[in-house]
């Protein structure tokens, strides 16, 4: 492996591949930030400009992209309560809060040196393990999807706030939301009532826009106009003198951070899973073993790095089955699935032996690169990026309405996509007034298809083998996943025990 | 006199109502699909009679005496600007994007305290430009397929 390392860095050294990367990083920066729009947009739209590239190069750009694009909108998440896609959502909780309090560069730097940690592991997994992983994701069947879409719903638990029965009534209702459409497995239509757009269900992203994005907008305006905040921050005048990074954050966050990574990169190279699920267990794993856990949701710096670490490390397990296996979990590796293709490289053993190794590995240090200059390109640019909380709520207002519009509607060019994501503004307004989250509602969309499909996938298969029980103890991983669930349930009830034992 | 509920007794209640009619379409769903529906309205259900309960509990210890952070009636502002978003929608889809932007965004900045009509406008124009460039020139989106006027600005 040392030898191809070596024959992939030199590839370096051309000018295409470099150019690649910067095009990459920075665009996908720009992308990621604009609401609805996503890596998978900008991966898409680079396709057709990389055909005359060199594969390295065409390839280098595309992942530096896919990670990057995450990053980009956990920047938004962050300063303006306007997560670009459903990876950043779990960000918002904490950033916007610091943001509030004129934390927003702090929060910056925070989401960035998460985001570069979570990105560095992600690629480490990817250079040092990706055909063993590759082996293990083998594994992973329906039962198994099912089992980690479960510990995304009992994630929900943690995300409650203050009323238990309404942040769960908020997760089932983003359940019964994603059984809006069509059947994937019997073909029959639920809840369309007769309206043929409704048949492909509804997608997270322009929901996720409206219940944070609009939600918030309307919050802007009822403080602006009554005279309670001109800006998004609460003293304006302090915004920006705080520090970039306090002393102590190292320390505090590393272990985080580490845990947050490897959470991450596990849950990224498990099909169908994802950066956006990746980030919510991790944020919900960090928030249940913390010492402090009331911190969270009120401007939490752990929390921020917890989700950000995990949604990066995700981006670069995400890449192990596409390039082992040929199996892309989400709409981006399926995109980057085709750009393989299109450049002559055909995912499995052969892209890790003989003489398109060096281009593969060339390829993960490219993204090993990308994640690095997004630190740099970040860190640096936190003090004008946090200048965002300092705009008028007058003039941020329209601007973040008139961007939610488009970019939900290039989401599928479709203008049905942006009455959904009105509605749900308007939705997640109501749920604000009457003491409803709106996150666990948006996880609940996101894990409804994974969750039923795979377990009728799983009764299927299961019914030749006996049923349901015997089929599960014939899976060695369900059952790690299920103790590991079971461990997360129990984590509340032992703290408790413990600290009655210690007051005791 | 009417004895005064706390404001969660009501939601539940308007969620319980939600949960029966959930309930009661999802029964009508053919074969397994109807299995997950017909759990969730019966699982919704449950937590709105939780809520319900919650609410009863705080109407006796609070005794009438209720403070919420946000209500219908303190969100006029809010409930009028997403009128303005409604208005703004339909320009979009009957007119086209790139009349319908300009106009909301410089009466809504009007609307919003913003007192500079020149800054007003810089940023319309600005805005209105940078998005057509990202989206239309760079991005190739047929947002020009969209409302009455669209063909007249689109790229070639």
């Amino acid at each position: 492996m040392a030898e191809y390392l070596s024959l992939a860095l030199s590839s370096f050294l051309s000018i295409d591949v470099f150019l690649g990367l910067l095009v990459g990083v920075v665009g996908g920066m720009i992308i990621g930030i604009i609401p609805g729009l996503g890596p998978s947009v900008g991966i898409a739209l680079l396709l057709p400009i990389s055909f005359s590239m060199s594969p390295t190069a065409a390839l280098v750009m595309m992942t530096a992209m896919y990670t990057t694009g995450v990053y980009g909108g956990s920047i938004t998440a962050v300063l303006c309560h306007t997560p670009g896609t459903a990876t950043s959502a779990a960000t918002t909780q904490d950033g916007y809060e610091m943001t509030k309090k004129g934390r927003g560069m702090e929060a910056v730097s925070v989401v960035t040196v998460a985001s570069v940690v979570g990105g560095i592991i992600g690629a480490i997994c990817l250079i040092l393990f990706a055909p063993a992983l590759g082996r293990i994701s083998q594994m992973f069947s329906c039962l198994e999807y099912f089992l980690v879409a479960c510990f995304g719903v009992l994630v929900v638990a943690g995300l409650t706030g203050d009323n238990q029965a309404k942040g769960i009534f908020a997760a089932l209702l983003g359940l019964l939301i994603g059984c809006i459409g069509m059947d994937s497995i019997s073909g029959v239509s639920r809840f369309t009532f007769g309206q043929l757009w409704l048949e492909d269900g509804l997608d997270s992203t322009p929901i996720l826009i409206g219940l944070f994005s609009i939600s918030q907008v309307l919050i802007l305006v009822e403080k602006l106009m009554t005279g309670t905040g001109a800006t998004i921050v609460d003293d304006p005048a302090a915004a920006l003198k705080g520090k970039r990074w306090e002393k102590g954050n190292a320390g505090l966050l590393t272990p985080t951070m580490l845990k947050s990574s490897v959470i991450g990169a596990f849950i990224g190279f498990i099909p169908a899973a994802g950066c956006s699920i990746a980030a919510w267990i991790s944020y919900g794993l960090s928030k249940r073993t913390s010492k402090h856990p009331e911190e969270y949701g009120k401007g939490s710096i752990v929390g921020i790095a917890a989700s950000e670490a995990a949604n990066n490390a995700a981006c670069g397990g995400a890449m192990i089955p596409l390039f082992t296996l040929g199996i892309p979990g989400s709409p981006v590796t399926a995109i980057l699935y085709g750009a393989l293709l299109m450049h002559g490289l055909q995912p499995g053993s052969d892209l890790f032996t003989g003489s398109k190794a060096p281009t593969t590995y060339a390829i993960f240090l490219g993204f090993l690169f990308a994640n690095i200059l997004m630190g740099i390109i970040g860190v640096s640019m936190a003090r004008q990026m946090a200048r965002v909380c300092l705009v008028p709520n007058s003039v941020l207002v329209p601007i973040i309405v008139a961007l939610s519009c488009i970019g939900t509607y290039a989401l599928s060019n479709n203008m049905y996509e942006v009455i959904i994501m009105l509605v749900f503004g308007l939705i997640g307004y109501l749920m604000k007034i009457y003491g409803f989250e709106p996150a666990p509602l948006v996880l609940g969309v996101v894990l409804a298809d994974i969750l039923e499909s795979n377990f009728r996938r799983t009764l299927i298969m299961a019914a030749p083998k006996g049923g349901l029980i015997p089929y599960f103890f014939s899976r060695p991983i369900a059952i790690i996943i299920l103790l590991v669930i079971i461990g997360f349930a129990m984590v509340p009830v032992l703290k408790n025990v413990l600290s009655k034992k210690q007051n005791q | 006199m009417a004895k005064k509920f706390h404001r969660d007794v009501w939601v539940g209640t308007v969620l319980l109502i939600f949960c029966i009619a959930v309930f009661f379409t999802a029964v009508q769903i053919p074969g397994q699909a109807s299995y997950l529906p017909i759990t969730l309205s019966l699982l919704m259900g449950l937590c709105s009679v939780f809520i319900i309960l919650k609410g009863l509990r705080l109407t006796k210890e609070q005794d009438g005496d209720f403070h919420y952070s946000m209500t219908i009636k303190s969100s006029k502002y809010a409930f009028l600007f997403m009128f303005f978003i409604f208005i703004y929608f339909l320009g979009f889809r009957y007119i086209t994007y790139w009349i319908a932007t300009p106009i909301f965004m410089l009466l809504s900045m009007k609307y919003l305290k913003l007192k500079s009509w020149k800054v007003n406008i810089v940023i319309t124009v600005l805005y209105t430009l940078i998005c057509y460039v990202v989206f239309v020139i760079i991005l190739h989106l047929p947002i020009y397929k969209v409302g009455i006027l669209g063909q007249l600005f689109r790229y070639i």
